[in-house]
Parts: structure tokens; C-alpha cells; sequence
């Protein structure tokens, strides 16, 4: 909606950011996302509470490739055997015990396509327009906390992030 | 001590002295760098003309024949998987452990195991009889309605390797993708171009690093049995076979040490002189290469038992072709290379076991060269050692290597390293994001849990 | 096989008949084989065409059947309608398609040029120029025309003959480097016969050779070793369950030797002195059968010298083993029979009374009613030829053949004379060193493009037809001779009356018709002839006398020499035999039998005697060449270098040198290998003494074998007659386990399943099925070097292997037999494949699939059995070696693995044939290439499903002898062996 902006908090430790986060959480302020050079575990627990996520999805898709691997492996191997049952070494055409090792193998290789796959849809990559209030250091030493609100709640939020440790708040129309 | 002031630089670091770091590492390369690149490189060029003629002129001109018709190509093909390992292990694994020392180390080795398999999948194309047909070991639909047979081992192999090499680039690139997205948005030109299309517009928000972390996670998870089933598929192609010498049942875990022990000396080979040249001392600390050092010894005892472990079960079931050939192994033509093997392998990594020689990296160099001769020569013991005694006692012929195999040999050490030395040049060597994380950890724990005692 | 037609050998009589009538037309005209553009009758493209023809390798005259398609001869196999053949074929025989298909043949005639190069001449300039120098010498006067050449058969030697009257002169020798010289002479003067006696071995019970090595060279090998095979082979004699016994004489270890239960190590050229010693045993011990007609006084004179202890110092043999080999002879109820080989006629002499006081004539040793022309000219006449040569008597030297330059003693100085001949021509297929000698080199046909007659014995008339047109611009050697003849007949002498060569020998048979043609038309019995190759008749043994001169006794009963410190023994190669071998590829790079050396002379030494020149002994476990010290061996004749070859099968104080190599201008296979021994011998012997030294110099002899201790291993089996006769299973020390066990259900073959029964008994190791394979397979020779990197390409070998010291006395000393791929049901190689290369086909055959191999070589790997081959190189066929191809089997490519097949291409013919003929597959329709070939009869294949067939019938009656190889591994190998027999005492 017109006339909103978004405040950005810039915060050189995960903690204080994290705490920022719960802050705005009691004050039920849910319209936000963050920034960080690594995967901090606050934030994140702190960012789950907030958003109730649970899990990532990215598990079940991994589950969906491992089990669609090792089923592929078996048609493909026990299926080619039927096709042209050739005879060798006097061993039965389609033999379980050496077909487990392929079957071992592509199921891995199926879930590890679905983690990454997943991992790329999951995480709307590759993007090509940035997301708002993204700041070059937010990638190298710097937390960044970006909420979305309404100019009339501004100053109150600005508050809140300053007293969690915001070492700066940048403000810029949405 | 040495050791106490390298963790208090971890104490003082702060996340731009990381990256500053590790960014001069990709700072334009000079001279120098590029003529060893360019030597790799000739290696190279030499190397594959050695193979055109080979492929030419037929395997003729290599010195394998009757009975010992794999020799050199497989040894060098095992050597570089076994290589591979160890970066698995310590990205992976110990990820999965939360050993946090891996941080500083694992990106190399990741690095190290991804062009290491790069090397080790050329070597089963060069043993061909047909190089042009290797096409014909993967399933595709074709006109002769043939697939290949998912017996063999070598079809395994295919599968087993095909699998590693995709999922430890996968694993490589993802953890990437963080630290090309710092990149990107530091630099100007046409690297700024090319960061930003590898970094596929990551910006750390938290919706992708949760689902980074839990992909992550699940690669790790992935890796951990994969590298060990990888490892058991290729020593399988040798314990299937009824060649006396090699069917015995505990290559596999056997294998899997070797690889881990051959690995991590190949990391330290690595990562002792680029640390002095690219300036890390900062990042990849004594601390790292001690526990480094560790494992080797760990797993050289591991070794050690196996090798013994496989003497005694022959002993122990006394069956004659094996005795002879074990007698042959041991005291036999080329019975040298197994005392060389067994020098380089059981008792130089013992030296480890002094804490002065695990913090010195001089004496960790040295050893790790060594443990990589060690490993060649098993391998070659294991494999041409072992056919040219086969079961016909008439049919038995000992394998002498000519220029062709050896040219072929020292250039996939020019193609390994080249790669890797553009790698170190073109994209973060050491992963700052991880680093990060450790100095976030390190910072918060006043009181550190190091094996040099407090900080001071 | 030997026993009936099978329907194989029937096939081919039928296609012979059609064929005989017609072959390809044999003028010099067509220069080139090429696809028939207006296509021959005869000639179904892919349909073989058999034209029974004779051999000419050597002097046995074994009749066989050339297999011809497009007009080219591709392989030849024994004649199963031929008494000494019987369908069975040597190695040497085999590789006369490598002389025909001799890369390094005389293409046109040449002229030698002042400066000693050869220029090409038109033919018509080449038999003017000869004509007229003939001409100019017979005229100059009587013999002034000389010819020496290799024996051609008894019609082409009376043509050579009479060319030379036509020339005016009567210096024609037919020369034969190792010829039965001895034997004859010792015949004629005690039997006045011009001829030999045939042996039976397989009617005796005990044999003694001295020095005659019968399954190698001796006169008839592939006859002998069958027959020898039936005489090993166990028979219930006076009761008991038992095999022939052999005794060998001689200072090496041959591969005869091998096959007989006693190898007496005897010095060189005492043979005959130990013939005598056992003589003398037997006359004294009174072991003579009655009224045999011989004066035992005068024997008892003649080896009074001889008496056992007396002669073991100067033979080297103990005399309980003299009095031991006597006994066997002297008191065998069943027959026995004595041979001599040896270049000295007394061991010929001994060995002929032996087998006539024992009353063993016309048993076992026969003399035939009719006396067939000798081969060779006695060396007295060859020399009073080149005597006269050197007395410049000689104007023009005719040499056709046998390389006299070569093989003849330096006694002779044959080189020195022809220097003095006014002008020497040189006729042959391939140049060697007496074509050096000659002004003019005439190209002549091979014996395989030409018509020729063979007279091994009485009764036995060899027909040999043409089987292809030239394939150089050659012509025959007597088509030559007869038109020079006409011309030469106007100068001097008579004509003869021969238009050429066919029509002599036409004319030859129309004679021979008119004696035994019976009710036949001279047309019926000439077409028999030649669908036969012959006509084939049983001589009837003759009476008679024997009769011993004084001074006979006088020669021959003096003392036998002293041994001398050490001596040179020279013996002829199993396959190069005098040299003539020694340009042909197969020949070279076949191992021999028993030293596995290929591609070079070698001199074998005994440990001991290699001790004391110091060489170290290298017969380990594992040996990494046949031998690599160079010794300097110092002879009358000069010095010889030559690498020692160590081995415990040579007499101590004996150096044993192979003939046959040390050729200097005898084609690319031939040149620059080894030394000749011709050059360093004496006349009339095949030892010389010696002095040696150790030169600090190496060179590799190279051996495709690798160790020669089977180390207990189940891979050549041996076992005592007394056990097989009680039914005892010998106990080879590995562990009792019922076989097979199985992990999944056992595979059905519904229809064939192809199998094969080796009797490692009658191996002897001739390597005839080797040959066989390189020429049926289109197997490629990938010469010595690749040899010594473990590349030999056989898909079957001779597996030889030396009793270890500690073991002798145990079984035999040294044990042979064919290995080849087993053709597993469970066989290893096939489920490593990673692309189904080789798999098991519905008939039990591990099948290889060259199209599909990406070479991974994981298959021989895993071959416990190394019977598989890879390509490393493309193959190279040199022009026109190609000919030679068989179009039925793919030539493989580098990078390729591939192994015997049982020779698929014949299964699946037969088979075809069976399906187009609506009929079942007969047993023994079917016989892979070395089957075939074998002369002892040791290879048997057929139907494993079929109970009848007589690849099983041999298993089950030899039930007590039946093992596989290496069954530790379960492979379940379709070919099963019958183990060696030997007798209780063994043979050391």
C-alpha cells in the first residue's frame, strides 16, 4: 500500500539482530525479512518463531529422489537383464545382490538432485531483481533487519531495532 | 607456543580481516603464478600426446602385457579416488560431527576432491583397449538394444563414480554460492559479471539460508555413506576377482582407510605450501594441520592392521596359491616395492605420534609426500604385484612401466594441480561464510575448549 | 578318427571328386590372384573346395587336403584316406602355406651383376641365357653339368636325371642335410637292400630309441606319434591293465624322451655304444628268440667290446640302467622295437640286430616286398660332384633347393668349389644363402603349385595336384629342366620325351596303373589318384636275409671313444628342423616343446656343467627369460657365441644347440637370428668337442613361459598304470570337496552343449594343434619382442612343466599338455564384462563378442585358466601372408580381446549344412582345428548332451583318469583331461 517504507537495521552481531527480531515479534510485527554473511542460528530460531515454518520442505523432496532413484535403479537394471537375458557366468539373468550396488548408488544421486533442486526453488534462486533493502555488507560483516511498515509506525520500530544493538537505521520509501 | 598465538589471531579476527584474507588470495594473479600454471599446463600437453599415440598406435606401446593387463592406469586411477576421499571426509563428515576445526581446511579439500575425481574418471578411458567406445559402460537407449552388464564391476564402478563426481561438485558449488555472492558484491568488471551468474542472485536472507543449511545438511548426509560405498565399489573390482592377492574379503574397509590416509596427506601436500605462499597462515592455523596430521596417523595404524590382518588370513588358511603368491608379494622380483610401501605407509607416519613434528610443517610436508608414494606403490603391489602370479604358474610375466604410462602418470599430476591452482585464483579457496560462523563461535566462547590450553 | 571316414573327411572326398576334375588353370600367365570375374565352376564364393594333394615338408610323405576358397589355398589338413597321415597333419606341414605365402619368394628372375646386385630379366632372356650356357658346357664336354637339389619325389628325380643326359652328364645329387644316410647304408650292407624298414610301435610293448627322436623329426613323426600313442595308451597285456614301456637314449631331454618312461642320458655319438652294450646283455643273457638265421657267435664277437660296465664310463650311463633298458628289451613278450637316429651307423647297426635276435622282424620292424627308390643321394656321390666342382670339371651348377651353402659340412667346402664353377643358377621359391653363390636366380613354383609323386613306402603312391595358381611369376622347377632338355637335346645327349612335368607324371602313372590299376581305366584310376592324392595299397612284408661281413664286425667292434670334458651336440629343430623352417613365422614363434624358447638358437646346459663356467642358474619359481648369459664356445670350426639356456634336461657336459636358425639371407622371419650349426661340425656326426667360457656379455633369450614349477597346483595331472589298474584316485594333496557346488540353479542346454576330452597321455607336446589354430583363426605372430612382454597370441599353448629337484623320481620329469579356454559354465571372465563382450551362448559356449570388447582386459584378469589374448597392436598379414586369411573368421582389431572358440565357424557350418540337409548332427561332423591336426589323437570334441558320442565314451572309459584343471575354482570347464600315465619306478 502507497506511503509505506522500509526501515533497514543494521546490526554487527547475530544476537542483537535476533533480539531486534523477537522485539518486533512481541510488538506482532511479522512483515519483515533479514540478512546475513553466514547461517546464524539465532536469527534463524528467532525468524522461525515468528514465521512457524517448522522444517524445511527440502526434506521431503530429498525423500521423493532417494526412493525415485533406487526404484529407477531396479527397473533399469533388473528390466535390461529381462530384455536380453544373456547368460553369464552361470548366474541367474536378473541377480538382486550385484544390482544393490547400482540400486545404492542412483539413489543417492536422486536425492542429491533433489536437495539441490529443491533447495534452488525453495529459495526463489536464481533471482534476478534484488530483494529490498539489501546492503553489500550484509553479505560480508554486517546482520540487516528490513521491515516493511507504515510511516505511522516508524519511529516506534526505529526505536526497537536501535535498542536491540542496531548500530544505524536506515529509512527509504518503499 | 606457536600454537597459542595462532588461536588468539582467531580471537582478535574480525569478519572483514576474514575476508580480506581470503579475497587477497583471488587478488590478479602475477608472474609467477602463471608460470606454474603454465608448466601444469605443458605437463598436460605432453601427457595427452603420449595417449594420442597410444590410442593410435594401440596399448602396444605401453609395457603391459600377459598376465599383468591392468598395471600403472588402474593403480593411478584408485590412487586419485582415494585422494578424492579425504575432502569428502572432512567436508562432509566432520560437518556432520561439528568438528569445527574443518572450517578452515574443508573448502580445499573439497576443492581437492572434485578435480581429484576429475583426474581419477580419465584413467579407466586411457586403460581401454577401445577409449572410443567407454560410452558403452552407461545405459542408453541405442540400435543394438544392448545395455551393459550390471554385474560387472567396472559397470558399478561407472555408476559409483559418476555419482560421486556429480554429487561432491554439487556439494562444492553450493557452499559457494554464499561466499560468490560477498564476492560479487566487492568487485568491479567483468569478474562482477561473472560472480553474479554464479551467485545466482543469493543474498543471505533468512528464507535461504534455511533452506541452504537444510540441503546442506542433507549433501553431508548424503556424502557420509556415499564416499564410503564409492571407495568399497572400487576395491571390489579387485576382491571379485578370483586373481590370488587380491579376492579377500576386507578390502573394503581395508580400501576406505587408505583412501582417508592417502587424502589427508594429499590436503596437507596441498594446503602446507599454499598457506605460505597465498598468505592464510591467519586462516588455516598449526591447529588445522595437527589435526590433520591426526587422522593420518589414525589411519596409517588402520592400515597398518589391514595389511597385517591380510598376511595372517592367508597364513591362517594356508591355501598354497595364496602362500605363493603373498611369498612372491613379500620376497618375490619386486618384492622392493612392498618393503618401499610398507616404509612409507606403516612406519614414517609413526614419527606423528611427537606433537613437535605434528606442529611442524616442514616435517608434515615431508610426510605427506611420502604417505603419497606409499599409497601409489599398495596399489601397485596390490594390482600388478598380484596378477603377474596368477594361478597358471606358466603364464607368469612381472610388468615394467615404459615412457608412455609414466608420461601419462606424471601429466594427471599437471592436470590435477592446474586445475586446482585456477580454482585458488578464480573462486574462494577458504569458505568465509564458515569461517565466519567459527569466529562467531569462537568470539562467544570465552572460554575456549583448544587442545593448547586457554587463551592468552 | 583314425578308425573310419567321419563325415567331415567324407564332405571333403565328395567336394575333392567334383573337384578334381577342374582346378583353377596353372599358367604362368596369370600373375595375380584376383576374384574370378567369369566365376570358375568349381568356385562358390565361401564355399571351400578340398583338393587332396601331398606334403613335402620333410621325406615322410604324408598325404593332405588342401582347403581352397576363392582359389586360395587357406589351410591344410591331414588326408584321411592316407595310410601315414591319416588325417592328421605337423606342425611343420601346416606352415607350408607360409612358404607358398612367403612374402620374401623371387618374384622374376635376376641376373647378378658384376657388383653382386640382382637385376630382373623377362623369363624368355632368363632361359635363353640358361639354355645357352648349358648348351656351351655340354658341349665342352661330358659332365660339365652338375645339379644338386632337394629330393622331389621319385618321378620329378628321374626327370632331373634325365635332364641331365639330355646335358650330358650324370652329376645329379639330390641333397638331404639330415638324412637316413646311416640307416641305409647299414641296410643295404647287412640286408642288401636299397631301402628302409617301416616300424609298428604300436605292436610293441617295449622301445628303445637311440637317438631316433620319432615323435619329433625322425623320418615319419605324425605316423610315429600315433602309433606311439596307441602303444601308451592302456591295454590289458598278459593279464594286467598296462602301457608300453619306452626307454630314450640321448643327451637331451626331447620331448620323446618326455613321452618314454626311461630318458638314458647318454654323451653325444656314444648311442650307438650303448645300443651295443644292451646288445650285448641280450645275446649274453641268451634273450634271443629261435631260429632267427643270425650267427650269435658273430654277435656275441661283435659286442664283446661292449660289455656294460666296460662302456659306462665312455657313454655317461650306468650300467644297471644298460642291463635295467636290456631286460625290459630282451625279455618283452609282447614285441619290442629298437630306433636309431643318430648320425653314426652303429647305433643303426645294434638297433637293426636287436630287433632280429629278438625275433621282432616282421613283427615289429618290416621290410616291404617292393624297394621304392631312395630320396637322397649318398654323401659319397654328392661329393664327387663338388670335387669334381673344384677341379673346375664343372662349367654350370644347377642348385634346386635343400640350401647346400647352408646345410652342407665345411668338410665339403661347397661355397669354395662353386667359386670355381663357371656359372651357378639358383632355382627356388625363396632365396637363401646358396642363392648368394649364383649368377642367375630362376623363380620356381612351390610344391603345393606344381605336380609331384611321393614314394614314402612300398604300396604307398602320394599324388601331389597343384592347388592354386602361382602366386608369384614362378614356373615349375621340372616344367624348366624338361623344356631346357628339348632345347639341350639338340646339342648333345638324349631328349626326353616328356612335353612337362604333369605329363612325367601322368606318364608315371599310367605305368603304375598298368602294374596295380587292377580292372580301373587308366582315366578312373588317374581320377581316383587325385581325389585320394594317391593310391593307397598295404606292402607285403618281404623275407629277408641277414647276413654280417668281417670286416664289418671289424669296424664296428672296436672300443668306444673316450668322452671328451665337453661337448657340442647339435639336433635338429622340432620345427625349423635342418633350417628350412626357419623362414616361416609360425614356425619361430611356436615355442619349443620343451625349452619354450622362441626366435633364437639357444645352447642348453645342465646346472652343473653351468656351474663350472660360472653362469648363475635361473629355473626358479619364477624365471624372467630362458637364458641371458653369452658363452663362447670354441669349436674346430671357430668360435660360437651363443646364449645358455640352463636346464636340468641336458646331459652334464653337454651343450645342446638347435639347427635351424643362423640364416643370413633366407627372407625377414629368418635373417640374423642365432647361428647355424652346420657351419661348426664335423662330416658325418652331430657332436664335436668343445671348450666354453662365460663372456661378460647378455642377450635375453625370450620364453612366453614364466615359471616351470607347477607348484602343486591341479593343472597337469599324473598318475602310476598300477593305480589306474586297482582304481586307485591318486592324492594330489589338495582338499576332497564334492564339486560342483552350487550358489544358483544349474543352467539347461536344451539342444548342444560343446565339449572336449584332452588325453594328456598321448600329448606330446608336437604343437600341431598350435599351427592349426594360427591358421584356421588367422591368429596374428607378433614376433620375439612383444613375445618377451607377455604378448604371444596362441589360443592354445603347450603347458611344460620340470618336475622340482626334490621331487624327481615322483611321476614323470617334465609334464605336458594343450591348454586352451575351458569354455566354464561358470566361467569367470563373463560376468566382469561390463558390456556383455563375453557371454555363454545356448550351446555352452563362452562366446566372445569382438565387435562388442571396449578392452577392459578385466576378463583375462579373472581367468584363472590365462587363456585369453589381447590385441595390442592391429594385426599385421605382410602381402600376400594375407592370402592365408580364413574368410570365415573376423581378423580382430587393436584393443581386443579374443581367445579360442572351439572354432565356431566350423560348429555353426556343420550345423547349417545339418539344417539345409534336414538331418541331425552326426558325432564327429564336427572337429575343431586342433583336434584335427593332432597326430597322437589326444584332442577329442563332441556333444556333452549327446551320451553316445565319442568325446564321452572316452571320458567314461577312462573313468579312472578323468580331472579338470584347477577345479578349486568351480568353474565347471567343458573340457575334461585324462591324466598322464607313467610306470611305478617313474623316470629319473
Amino acid at each position: 500500500m502507497s506511503g509505506d517504507i522500509e526501515l533497514i537495521g543494521v546490526f554487527s552481531d547475530d544476537a542483537q539482530c535476533a533480539h531486534a527480531i523477537e522485539k518486533l515479534h512481541h510488538a506482532s510485527i511479522v512483515e519483515f525479512h533479514t540478512f546475513s554473511p553466514f547461517p546464524s542460528e539465532k536469527m534463524l530460531e528467532a525468524v522461525d518463531e515468528v514465521r512457524e515454518w517448522g522444517r524445511s520442505p527440502v526434506r521431503k523432496f530429498v525423500l521423493a529422489g532417494g526412493i525415485t532413484g533406487a526404484i529407477t535403479a531396479l527397473v533399469l537394471t533388473v528390466g535390461t537383464s529381462w530384455e536380453w537375458n544373456l547368460n553369464t557366468g552361470g548366474r541367474p539373468i536378473a541377480s538382486i545382490t550385484p544390482y544393490i550396488v547400482i540400486i545404492f548408488e542412483m539413489m543417492i544421486l536422486f536425492g542429491v538432485l533433489g536437495a539441490v533442486t529443491s533447495f534452488f526453488i525453495k529459495s526463489g534462486l536464481p533471482s534476478f531483481e534484488s530483494a529490498t533493502g539489501y546492503r553489500t555488507r550484509f553479505g560480508a560483516d554486517r546482520f540487516g533487519l528490513v521491515v516493511r511498515t507504515a510511516e505511522s509506525d516508524s519511529a516506534k520500530i526505529e526505536a526497537m531495532m536501535r535498542e536491540a544493538g542496531a548500530e544505524e537505521v536506515v529509512r527509504e520509501a518503499a | 607456543m606457536a600454537a597459542a598465538v595462532d588461536q588468539s589471531n582467531y580471537h582478535n579476527l574480525s569478519f572483514l580481516d576474514v575476508d580480506r584474507t581470503a579475497q587477497r588470495v583471488m587478488a590478479p594473479a602475477g608472474l609467477k603464478y602463471w608460470l606454474w600454471v603454465g608448466f601444469c599446463a605443458f605437463l598436460v600437453a605432453v601427457g595427452g600426446s603420449f595417449w594420442t599415440r597410444q590410442i593410435y598406435e594401440g596399448l602396444g606401446v605401453t609395457g603391459y602385457g600377459q598376465p599383468t593387463l591392468w598395471a600403472i592406469y588402474i593403480t593411478d586411477f584408485v590412487f586419485w579416488v582415494g585422494i578424492a576421499h579425504s575432502g569428502t571426509l572432512i567436508s562432509a563428515v566432520l560437518f556432520l560431527f561439528r568438528t569445527r576445526w574443518r572450517t578452515a581446511v574443508y573448502r580445499c579439500a573439497e576443492t581437492m576432491t572434485v578435480f581429484a575425481v576429475l583426474t581419477a574418471g580419465l584413467f579407466p578411458i586411457v586403460h581401454l583397449g577401445r577409449p572410443w567406445f567407454f560410452y558403452w559402460l552407461c545405459p542408453y537407449p541405442n540400435e543394438r538394444y544392448l545395455q551393459p552388464d550390471f554385474r560387472s564391476p567396472l559397470t558399478w564402478d561407472f555408476f559409483a563414480i559418476s555419482t560421486y563426481l556429480t554429487t561432491s561438485t554439487l556439494f562444492l558449488s553450493m557452499g559457494l554460492i554464499p561466499d560468490i555472492a560477498n564476492q560479487r558484491d566487492i568487485s568491479i568488471g567483468w569478474r562482477k559479471k561473472f560472480y553474479s551468474v554464479l551467485a545466482c542472485g543469493w543474498q543471505g536472507t533468512d528464507r535461504q539460508w534455511r533452506n541452504f543449511s537444510m540441503a546442506y545438511l542433507l549433501l553431508a548426509g548424503f556424502a557420509t555413506p556415499l564416499v564410503l560405498s564409492v571407495h568399497s565399489v572400487v576395491s571390489w573390482d579387485f576382491a571379485t576377482m578370483q586373481t590370488p592377492g587380491m579376492h579377500s574379503t576386507i578390502f573394503a574397509p581395508y580400501f576406505v582407510a587408505g583412501a582417508i590416509f592417502s587424502g589427508c596427506a594429499m590436503v596437507l601436500t596441498l594446503i602446507i605450501p599454499m598457506r605460505k605462499m597465498l598468505h592464510i597462515e591467519d586462516l588455516v592455523t598449526i591447529w588445522h594441520l595437527d589435526s590433520l596430521a591426526k587422522v593420518i596417523l589414525l589411519t596409517s595404524l588402520v592400515i597398518t592392521y589391514s595389511y597385517s590382518t591380510e598376511a595372517f588370513l592367508v597364513y591362517y588358511a594356508q591355501d598354497p596359491i595364496e602362500m605363493t603368491t603373498f611369498y612372491q608379494r613379500f620376497f618375490g622380483h619386486q618384492g622392493y616395492l612392498f618393503g618401499g610401501m610398507v616404509l612409507c605407509n606403516c612406519l614414517i607416519p609413526l614419527l606423528l605420534f611427537s606433537p613437535s613434528i605434528r606442529t611442524n610443517t616442514i616435517w608434515l610436508f615431508v610426510i605427506s609426500i611420502f604417505v603419497n608414494i606409499g599409497m601409489w606403490l599398495e596399489r601397485f603391489v596390490l594390482i600388478a604385484g598380484s596378477l603377474s602370479v596368477a594361478t597358471i604358474p606358466s603364464q607368469w610375466k612381472f610388468y615394467v612401466p615404459k615412457v608412455t604410462e609414466v608420461m601419462i602418470t606424471i601429466a594427471s599430476f599437471g592436470w590435477f594441480l592446474m586445475n586446482f591452482s585456477l580454482f585458488t585464483k578464480f573462486l574462494p579457496i577458504v569458505s568465509m561464510t564458515e569461517l565466519k560462523e567459527g569466529v562467531g563461535w569462537l568470539r562467544k566462547s570465552a572460554r575456549n575448549t583448544y587442545p593448547y590450553g586457554k587463551a592468552s | 578318427m583314425s578308425d573310419g571316414l567321419s563325415r567331415r573327411s567324407f564332405l571333403k572326398l565328395a567336394a575333392t571328386a567334383s573337384a578334381a576334375a577342374a582346378i583353377p588353370g596353372c599358367e604362368p600367365a596369370a600373375r595375380k590372384l584376383i576374384p574370378y570375374v567369369v566365376p570358375d565352376e568349381n568356385v562358390i564364393p565361401g564355399v571351400p573346395t578340398f583338393y587332396a594333394t601331398t606334403c613335402t615338408e620333410c621325406s615322410a610323405g604324408c598325404g593332405v587336403v588342401a582347403r581352397v576358397m576363392e582359389g586360395r589355398v587357406i589351410k591344410l589338413e591331414g588326408n584321411p584316406v592316407d595310410p601315414i597321415s591319416q588325417g592328421a597333419i605337423c606342425a611343420r606341414g601346416q606352415a607350408a602355406l607360409q612358404g607358398l605365402y612367403n612374402p620374401d619368394r623371387l618374384g622374376d628372375p635376376k641376373t647378378r651383376q658384376s657388383d653382386g646386385t640382382l637385376t630382373p630379366i623377362h623369363w624368355d632372356d632368363a632361359t635363353k641365357l640358361m639354355n645357352g650356357k648349358l648348351a656351351a658346357a655340354a658341349q665342352a664336354g661330358k659332365g660339365r653339368v652338375a645339379f644338386i637339389g632337394a629330393p622331389q619325389g621319385p618321378t620329378l628325380n628321374s626327370v632331373a636325371k634325365a635332364w641331365g643326359v639330355a646335358y650330358n652328364s650324370v652329376r645329379v645329387g639330390f641333397w638331404e642335410a639330415l638324412s637316413d644316410e646311416p640307416a641305409e647304408r647299414v641296410v643295404y650292407s647287412t640286408f642288401g637292400r636299397h631301402d628302409l624298414p617301416i616300424y609298428k610301435l604300436d605292436q610293441a610293448e617295449t622301445i628303445i630309441s637311440f637317438g631316433a627322436d620319432f615323435v619329433e623329426t625322425w623320418r615319419s613323426p605324425v605316423e610315429y606319434a600315433r602309433q606311439f600313442a596307441q602303444f601308451r595308451a592302456p591295454k590289458t597285456r598278459g593279464g594286467t591293465l598296462s602301457i608300453g614301456r619306452a626307454a630314450y637314449v640321448g643327451p637331451r631331454l626331447n620331448s620323446t624322451a618326455a613321452k618314454c618312461d626311461e630318458w638314458v642320458a647318454s654323451n653325444p655319438g656314444t648311442e650307438g655304444a650303448v645300443a651295443m652294450a644292451v646288445l650285448n646283455v641280450v645275446v649274453n643273457q641268451g634273450w634271443v628268440a629261435a631260429n632267427t638265421g643270425v650267427n650269435l657267435d658273430d654277435i656275441k664277437k661283435l659286442v664283446a667290446n661292449y660289455d656294460p660296465e666296460k662302456v659306462s664310463a665312455q657313454t655317461g650311463v650306468p650300467a644297471e640302467q644298460i642291463k635295467r633298458i636290456a631286460g625290459w628289451f630282451g625279455q618283452a613278450t609282447g614285441g619290442a622295437v629298437a630306433l636309431a637316429g643318430t648320425a653314426e651307423v652303429q647305433a643303426h647297426l645294434a638297433a637293426y640286430i636287436l630287433n632280429l635276435v629278438t625275433g621282432n622282424l616282421g613283427k615289429t620292424m618290416i621290410f616291404l616286398d617292393e624297394e621304392v627308390p631312395l630320396e637322397a643321394t649318398w654323401s659319397q656321390s654328392i661329393k664327387g660332384i663338388i670335387d669334381a666342382m673344384r677341379d673346375g670339371e664343372v662349367d654350370v651348377l644347377i642348385i634346386a633347393g635343400g640350401n647346400p651353402a647352408y646345410s652342407m659340412p665345411p668338410a665339403y667346402a661347397f661355397k669354395e668349389a662353386s667359386k670355381r664353377v663357371g656359372y651357378v643358377i639358383w632355382m627356388g621359391d625363396a632365396p637363401d644363402e646358396s642363392a648368394d653363390l649364383a649368377n642367375l636366380l630362376i623363380p620356381t613354383h612351390h610344391p603345393l603349385e606344381t605336380w609331384r609323386d611321393t614314394a614314402p613306402r612300398a604300396g604307398i603312391h602320394g599324388l601331389g595336384q597343384p592347388v592354386m595358381q602361382p602366386v608369384y611369376r614362378s614356373r615349375a622347377l621340372h616344367d624348366i629342366l624338361i623344356a631346357s632338355a628339348h632345347v639341350g637335346a639338340g646339342t648333345a645327349g638324349q631328349a626326353i620325351t616328356y612335353e612337362n612335368a604333369a605329363d612325367a607324371i601322368n606318364t608315371a602313372w599310367q605305368d603304375l596303373q598298368g602294374k596295380i590299376g587292377g580292372g580301373s581305366t587308366p582315366k578312373q584310376f588317374w581320377d581316383d589318384a587325385r581325389r585320394h592324392g594317391g593310391v593307397f595299397q598295404d606292402g607285403k612284408p618281404a623275407t629277408v636275409k641277414f647276413a654280417l661281413e668281417d670286416d664289418d664286425i671289424e669296424a664296428m667292434s672296436g672300443p668306444p671313444p673316450a668322452p671328451s670334458e665337453l661337448t657340442l651336440w647339435a639336433f635338429p629343430h622340432i620345427f625349423l628342423y635342418d633350417g628350412r623352417g626357419a623362414n616361416k613365422s609360425w614356425l619361430q614363434e611356436i615355442p619349443d616343446p620343451v625349452t619354450q624358447i622362441v626366435w633364437d638358437t639357444w645352447a642348453e646346459i645342465h646346472p652343473d656343467t653351468a656351474a663350472k663356467l660360472g653362469l648363475k642358474k635361473d629355473y626358479e619359481q619364477t624365471r624372467l627369460f630362458a637364458g641371458i648369459d653369452v658363452i663362447r664356445i670354441s669349436t674346430p670350426g671357430g668360435p660360437i657365441e651363443l646364449t645358455a639356456t640352463i636346464s636340468p634336461l641336458v646331459k652334464p657336459g653337454v651343450i645342446a644347440v638347435p639347427f635351424g636358425q643362423g640364416h643370413t639371407s633366407y627372407g625377414r622371419y629368418a635373417n640374423g637370428i642365432g647361428v647355424n650349426p652346420f657351419y661348426f661340425l664335423p662330416e658325418g656326426t652331430r657332436s664335436v668337442a668343445v671348450t666354453a667360457r662365460k663372456l661378460d656379455k647378455q642377450y635375453k633369450l625370450v620364453t612366453p613361459l614364466g615359471s616351470s614349477d607347477m607348484m602343486g597346483r591341479t593343472i597337469i595331472e599324473a598318475m602310476t598304470v598300477s593305480d589306474l589298474a586297482n582304481g586307485v584316485e591318486p592324492d594330489f594333496g589338495e582338499e576332497k570337496v564334492d564339486r560342483p557346488y552350487e550358489m544358483y540353479a544349474p543352467i539347461e542346454y536344451a539342444g548342444h552343449k560343446w565339449g572336449m576330452t584332452i588325453d594328456v597321455n598321448s600329448c606330446t607336446g608336437c604343437s600341431a594343434c598350435i599351427a592349426a589354430c594360427y591358421a584356421e583363426n588367422n591368429v596374428q605372430v607378433v614376433g620375439k619382442a612383444n613375445v618377451d612382454l607377455g604378448r604371444i597370441m596362441s589360443w592354445i599353448r603347450v603347458e611344460r612343466y620340470i618336475q622340482p629337484a626334490d621331487k624327481v623320481g615322483d611321476g614323470p620329469l617334465i609334464q605336458i599338455a594343450p591348454m586352451l579356454c575351458q569354455q566354464c559354465d561358470h566361467a569367470p571372465c563373463e560376468p566382469v564384462c561390463p558390456v556383455f563382450a563375453s557371454h555363454h551362448t545356448n550351446e555352452g559356449l563362452n562366446a566372445q563378442i569382438y565387435n562388442r570388447c571396449i578392452g577392459t582386459r578385466f576378463c583375462e584378469n579373472n581367468c584363472p585358466y590365462k587363456v585369453r589374448r589381447f590385441n595390442w597392436y592391429a594385426p599385421e598379414f605382410v602381402e600376400p601372408l594375407n592370402y592365408q586369411l580364413n574368410p570365415d573368421v573376423t581378423v580382430r582389431g587393436a584393443g581386443v580381446m579374443e581367445k579360442c572358440t572351439f572354432c565356431i565357424q566350423r560348429i555353426t557350418t556343420a550345423e547349417i549344412n545339418a539344417r539345409t540337409e534336414d538331418r541331425k548332427l552326426v558325432d564327429g561332423e564336427i572337429i575343431p582345428a586342433c583336434a584335427q591336426a593332432c597326430p597322437s589323437r589326444a584332442i577329442t570334441f563332441g556333444d556333452i548332451n549327446d551320451p553316445n558320442s565319442a568325446m564321452i565314451k572316452r571320458r567314461n572309459d577312462n573313468k579312472g583318469r578323468v580331472y579338470t584343471m584347477l577345479p578349486e575354482f568351480n568353474a565347471l570347464p567343458a573340457i575334461t583331461y585324462l591324466r598322464d600315465l607313467y610306470q611305478e619306478k617313474g623316470k629319473a
